[in-house]
């Protein structure tokens, strides 16, 4: 379970500790009593996440003493001296039924209280099955039984970062138009405000987050109207940027050439968790102080990933290409700080040595952590197979693809590679030529459901459903967009960046671009005109009224800079925040961003996200054959 | 204030009206003079405590009246008629008020009958069948310290019943019988309800003999009296506290003390065999008799005064004094509390005293005196300010107030920065809420309420009785003053408001509408629309409800009331709109249930141009019920995706049968649909499926659920092989 300390949430200009400390209040109230021994039973997908915002001592000091994943059978025989059972569970009907035959199962119901806690709210459906599942009595007569809610909308990942974890939320969005992820993106955002004040700015392009701007201003008018002015708080978002999916659907598709955008495409990160194959990582990583006859340790060492550790931050948005050289410029650093010590000639020298001691060590270990990583990465980077893979996505991006197919693509299904490799390459060109001819559309179609199976016609009817596959119109947006927005600026510096196109070795994010646009004047102006021709209704643009004349501010300066939130509604991935924080840290930027988005992505989780609603679909690493066979066992282990 | 006045002249009206009681001085303050033609000797009156309302029904219906019904009256103590209510029923043993000022008729049959303060009829009932039986003979009412207010009555049979608290609804009014006296048939001479706290009991004298009644049991009290001679009580009062009683004896004997009669505070002999009419504690001080055209004030040690009535008069005992109402003045009878003895009473050497006077001498130009006064006070000036604005508050006159305020003042003035803060907050405070008090004051309103009054029953009671007296703007301007959260002010007094409204049946549901709906819309906080609404619904304006309604902005409390007054598709349109997939769930759940049980087409058909309903309805079934999908699917004529369903389905079915007709059903919907491509790829299946069991079956390779390529290239593989 990741630590609690919050450290990695400060350091910007808008502490996201709030957010947390709001989500823990609420936990707080649903802990109730702390006198009553508790019995926290979970569903697992929570327990990272729940984990971020308490941690097992904080669990502890409000009554809970134990706690147990589903599945489980008769609770209060397994766990007879508590009072009280919580269930913290998703929303999803597997899982329900999960509780139900927990409680169902329980020999001794009565005198016990029983809680499910819908996180972060109740499904009607859910609802119903619990209902009717007959657990409110038994023959004896009515049972303590209680639904609740616990509000953990939004996580804060890092201090610049936050994550409402919907990880279904772009098939939700795209396939299956379910309002629900909007509406939680809007409470979300009626939450930050009132924590950080309304956000006098919003813009936006694409018909969600014209959907999520109405919600917004229904919202604020719901919750800030009785809100006395005093208790108002001072705007410290200034803008906000409501960035639709659709929009760039490219971005996405296209593998992430960052540090941990590498690390997220190849062993995926959760909750600011990857997991590694421990036996490559040197000695002081394979023995944890654990207590004499525990269990055996995992095949898979978690590594928390986070801006709390100083090395990760100056590393994770570098080019991958670029981190050898920073890691060995980093070991010439330390191995000169610890020759420092045959310097030290006076006590107080000494003194200084010994209090350099410990972060030293740290700086150390992070190295060697983050060597072992890097050369994890390197393996699969440096494969031809991979090569050839980001070669073709370049050729993608920019060149015409619009009458003929791809060569490498049709290889890749003449030997039959993962699905999810090839529909993302498929995927790719249709975006980027605005869409397919018809008759390579079909050839691709076809070949695709002979090769594969004819059950992937489900996978291409949704992919198409979601816009990522389509016939061509009569507008070809995109290459005229890539004129526009310089989105293949030409020369790279993968090392010394000036652009934020490094994060792509060439390609800069479009949708990053086109939040750039806004830190120029006539920023609007040109936002509108550029998005003119991208999907969905116009962009646009509207100010939210702020009581306090703060409204009126002064240009924004180095020091006191714009604070800009940019949120991504179905998805962004690491390299686009990468490539954000690129444009905050820039020499002389006045616009810091903060990013906001239903959940981190990678062009292989969204594919897989879609494909799993087909039929027989086994979800499976790109890049499979390049790690440890152990660690397909590994997956279910996890330690609490 | 008059300019020319000066502090000197105008404090001097302060102490005019005081009059020594032996340690004690009392102070008559007329708050105002009524010109309302009411005759009290002639009338039931009844005063609710708190400055609050008057009720007046004649004692005895003049026939003369012959054609018009005689009414009950109810006026301000300014003497303002408020409203009155034709009375046709029985005959009114008592009238009272409860803690939310309505009125309180109780009628000889047992029945309880109570109006509002507009006179609005709000409900009736009996009692107890047992006080309807033996009819009732008296009733007294009371309130408690707690601000709780009930009544006793006592039946023909001397049986009592206790009502603890009338302000609860019809049904929830508890009567509680108390025990009966032991061994007695005589009529009690003089009773009174015992007050203190949830202990409410009852106090009955029967010529010497007095007991206390509870619902348990009646307990015979030996009273420390030292009369000799023969005893009968006719008089009984009891302190507003509940902690002490008086009593008069048919000789004129006085006792006063606790309300256990075992202490004794005092003792006096009136001299007089007159008639005691009236018997009321001024506050826990002292106590006012009322015998034939003399009022006689009387405080626990030996000193007395009294003052010659010209006319009748009435009595009212406050937590603080005692309310004495006339034909023609409205009047209240205080102890003089310690700030103002310590700054006013003359010849005063306390600090408080030392700064007025030191204020008069600046005022005056004599600052070097000023000066002097200031220096004997240096050492304890924080106190004296205290004592100065203290004393401000028990004033009734603006001016004192005024001229107290500045002595004190003069007196923060000197503390320089070291000020002690709770002096600053306690003048702004004092400044606050003497502002609150002067406007309640004003005649125009008529609630001469006391500081110590005002203090006990809450800023918040006070907005609820102005809003109940329909004095909205002077409720708005205090909450606004007062910067008291719109919860418990603005919103409060525009629903109030609101729901006064639609009850005036002289005013159309649209112009009703259009002023509810200017006013909440032109105010800055949000009132629920929702609640105003269900009122006009429930009060049988169900047109006005759905105009108001559809303003509500919180579409949780808009969506389920639109569902209860039938109006489904607006109610399903307003879930949309909000975004909020629960409460669209629970309409769709909700119609689907209860009102389109038996007619899932007419169900369907609400999806028509309602894509987000849709999706969430599809995105539901997707995971219970996919045959109702298919449905969906169906009734929207979309063939692609009812195919792609079944064909989706033909994958997940183990049984070779079922999974024929799921694809079958698929070709038939990409047929109909003209998908060509997908019609083709599912023709391809069936026959491939086809295929694979033959080879299966002819060469023992499995290739069953292989892709096309797969299955070819394992066939060429086995035919090499051979």
């Amino acid at each position: 379970m990741a630590g609690t300390s919050h450290l990695h949430l400060l350091g910007s200009k808008l502490n996201l500790a709030h957010l947390l400390e709001a989500s823990k209040q609420d936990l707080v109230r649903l802990l109730g009593n702390p006198d009553k021994k508790k019995v926290i039973v979970w569903d697992s997908e929570l327990i990272a996440p729940v984990g971020m915002i308490a941690d097992v001592q904080f669990l502890r000091e409000h009554g809970v003493s134990k706690m147990v994943r589903l599945p489980v059978v008769d609770l209060t025989k397994a766990y007879p001296d508590e009072d009280e059972y919580l269930f913290l569970i998703r929303p999803q009907l597997g899982v329900v039924s999960g509780v139900i035959e927990a409680i169902r199962t329980s020999s001794n119901k009565h005198n016990k209280k029983f809680t499910v806690i819908f996180v972060p709210m109740k499904a009607p459906h859910c609802i119903t099955k619990l209902e009717e599942s007959g657990l409110y009595h038994d023959s004896k007569g009515p049972i303590q039984f209680f639904v609740d809610e616990f509000h953990m909308e939004m996580l804060p990942m890092d201090h610049d970062v936050i994550s409402l974890g919907l990880n279904s939320a772009f098939t939700d969005m795209y396939i299956d138009n379910d309002p629900t992820p909007l509406f939680l993106v809007a409470k979300a955002i009626c939450k930050i405000q009132a924590l950080y004040g309304i956000i006098p700015r919003v813009f936006g392009k694409g018909k969600k987050a014209k959907t999520v701007s109405d919600l917004m201003e229904r919202m604020r008018r719901e919750m800030f109207s009785n809100m006395t002015p005093e208790r108002e708080v001072a705007p410290h978002i200034d803008t906000i940027i409501l960035l639709d999916r659709s929009v760039d659907l490219l971005t996405p598709l296209s593998t992430q050439l960052t540090y941990e955008g590498l690390v997220d495409e190849i062993y995926g990160i959760k909750h600011n968790v990857a997991r590694f194959p421990r036996h490559t990582f040197s000695e002081e990583f394979q023995q944890k102080p654990t207590k004499a006859g525990a269990a055996p340790l995992s095949p898979q060492l978690p590594i928390l990933l986070t801006s709390e550790e100083s090395m990760f931050v100056e590393m994770r948005d570098l080019n991958f290409a670029s981190v050898g050289h920073f890691l060995s410029k980093e070991a010439k650093k330390i191995t000169e700080a610890y020759n420092e010590r045959h310097d030290a000639k006076t006590v107080s020298q000494l003194k200084q040595f010994v209090q350099k001691l410990p972060h030293m060590t740290a700086q150390k270990t992070s190295l060697s952590k983050h060597t072992t990583i890097a050369e994890l990465i390197k393996h699969v980077t440096d494969d031809r197979y991979f090569l050839e893979q980001i070669y073709a996505e370049q050729q993608l991006r920019e060149e015409d693809f619009s009458d003929r197919a791809c060569e490498y693509i049709e290889k890749c299904i003449g030997n039959l590679e993962p699905i999810a490799k090839v529909l993302r390459l498929i995927c790719m060109q249709s975006v980027a030529n605005s869409g397919l001819k018809p008759k390579i559309l079909e050839y691709y179609k076809r070949n695709i459901v002979q090769a594969y199976g004819y059950e992937h016609l489900i996978s291409l009817h949704h992919l198409e459903t979601a816009g990522l596959l389509r016939l061509q119109g009569d507008k070809r947006v995109f290459p005229q967009l890539r004129k526009q927005l310089k989105l293949i600026p030409g020369t790279v510096d993968d090392k010394e960046p000036k652009d934020i196109s490094y994060v792509f070795s060439g390609y800069a994010p479009l949708s990053v671009r086109l939040v750039e646009l806004f830190e120029k004047p006539q920023g609007w102006g040109t936002f509108e005109e550029v998005t003119r021709a991208l999907p969905g209704p116009p962009a646009f643009a509207l100010s939210q009224p702020v009581s306090k004349a703060q409204e009126k501010r002064q240009r924004p300066t180095v020091d006191r800079p714009l604070i800009v939130l940019v949120f991504f509604l179905g998805g962004c991935s690491y390299a686009e925040i990468s490539a954000l924080r690129f444009r905050s840290q820039m020499e002389g930027a006045t616009t810091e961003y903060i990013v906001g988005t239903t959940h981190v992505t990678t062009g292989y989780s969204l594919l897989n996200s879609v494909l799993t609603q087909t039929p027989g679909f086994m979800a499976s690493r790109l890049w499979d054959n390049q790690l440890d066979a152990s660690d397909k066992s590994g997956n279910e282990s996890t330690e609490s | 204030m008059d300019k020319g006045a000066t502090v000197a002249e105008i404090q001097s009206s302060a102490t005019v009206d005081w009059t020594p009681l032996g340690d004690i001085y009392v102070k008559k303050y007329l708050n105002y003079n009524l010109d309302w033609q009411v005759n009290l000797a002639e009338n039931h009156v009844s005063i609710s405590p708190y400055g609050g309302p008057i009720a007046i029904f004649p004692r005895v219906v003049s026939k003369k009246q012959g054609v018009s019904k005689p009414v009950i009256t109810i006026y301000t103590q300014a003497g303002k008629v408020i409203s009155t209510i034709p009375w046709g029923g029985g005959n009114i043993i008592g009238l009272g008020w409860t803690s939310s000022e309505h009125v309180v008729c109780i009628l000889e049959d047992g029945n309880m009958v109570v109006y509002n303060i507009y006179g609005k009829h709000l409900y009736a009932r009996i009692l107890a069948r047992e006080i309807r039986d033996d009819r009732v003979l008296e009733c007294k009412f009371f309130h408690t310290l707690e601000g709780s207010a009930g009544f006793a009555v006592m039946t023909n049979k001397y049986q009592f019943f206790l009502v603890a608290d009338s302000d609860r609804s019809k049904d929830d009014i508890r009567v509680k019988k108390l025990a009966d006296i032991p061994s007695s048939t005589s009529k009690p001479n003089c009773w009174a309800v015992l007050p203190v706290g949830n202990q409410v009991s009852v106090t009955v004298a029967i010529h010497d003999r007095l007991f206390v009644l509870d619902p348990y049991e009646a307990v015979l009290q030996t009273i420390n009296c030292k009369k000799g001679g023969s005893l009968c009580w006719v008089e009984l009062a009891v302190s507003p506290n509940g902690k002490a009683v008086a009593l008069v004896d048919q000789d004129g004997y006085l006792w006063g003390g606790s309300s256990d009669f075992k202490v004794c505070e005092t003792e006096f002999d009136l001299q007089s065999r007159s008639r005691v009419l009236q018997l009321q504690w001024g506050g826990k001080d002292f106590f006012v008799l009322v015998m034939d055209q003399l009022m006689f004030v009387k405080g626990f040690d030996k000193h007395w005064c009294k003052y010659h009535l010209q006319e009748p008069c009435f009595l009212l005992s406050e937590i603080d004094g005692v309310r004495i109402l006339t034909n023609s003045a409205c009047e209240f009878m205080h102890r003089v509390t310690s700030p103002s003895l310590a700054v006013l009473r003359i010849g005063s050497m306390e600090v408080g005293a030392l700064l007025n006077d030191a204020y008069k001498e600046y005022e005056g130009d004599e600052s070097h005196k000023a000066d002097e006064y200031i220096r004997f006070v240096k050492d304890r000036l924080p106190e004296a300010v205290m004592q100065c604005i203290k004393a401000a508050g028990e004033e009734f006159q603006p001016p004192i107030q005024q001229s107290l305020l500045k002595s004190s003042n003069f007196g923060k003035g000197f503390l320089g920065p070291d000020i002690p803060s709770d002096v600053v907050n306690e003048f702004v405070e004092m400044c606050h809420q003497l502002r609150v008090l002067n406007s309640v004051r004003q005649s125009s309103i008529g609630i001469p309420i006391t500081f110590r009054q005002y203090y006990r029953l809450s800023t918040g009671v006070l907005i609820d009785r102005l809003i109940n007296r329909g004095l909205y703007p002077l409720a708005m301007e205090i909450c606004k003053y007062l910067k008291i959260p719109p919860a418990n002010g603005e919103v409060k007094i525009l629903k109030e408001w609101a729901l006064r409204k639609i009850q005036d049946v002289s005013l159309s549901d649209d112009e009703v509408a259009r002023q509810i709906i200017d006013k909440f819309n032109g105010s800055k906080v949000v009132v629920s629309f929702a609640e105003i609404a269900r009122a006009s619904k429930a009060g049988g304006r169900k047109p006005l409800a759905a105009m108001l309604l559809d303003h509500e902005v919180h579409a949780r409390d808009q969506v389920p009331m639109l569902m209860e007054m039938d109006k489904v598709d607006i109610a399903l349109d307003k879930a949309v709109e909000s975004g909020d997939p629960q409460l669209m769930f629970k309409v769709l759940d909700e119609l689907k249930y209860k009102r389109y049980h038996s007619q899932m087409d007419k169900y369907l058909q609400l999806f028509h141009h309602r894509p987000v309903a849709a999706a969430l309805y599809r995105k539901l079934c997707k995971e219970v019920d996919q045959e109702q999908l298919l449905n969906l699917h169906r009734q929207e004529s979309d063939f692609l995706e009812a195919g792609c369903l079944q064909f989706a389905q033909s994958f997940r079915q183990k049984d070779p049968e079922q999974q024929r007709s799921s694809l079958e059903g698929a070709v038939k919907e990409y047929k109909d649909g003209q998908h060509m491509f997908h019609l083709r790829v599912a023709e391809e299946q069936g026959k491939l499926s086809k295929e694979q069991a033959e080879i299966s079956r002819k060469c023992g390779i499995r290739v069953t659920g292989e892709s096309l390529y797969v299955t070819i290239y394992e066939t060429t593989q086995f035919q090499c092989g051979r």
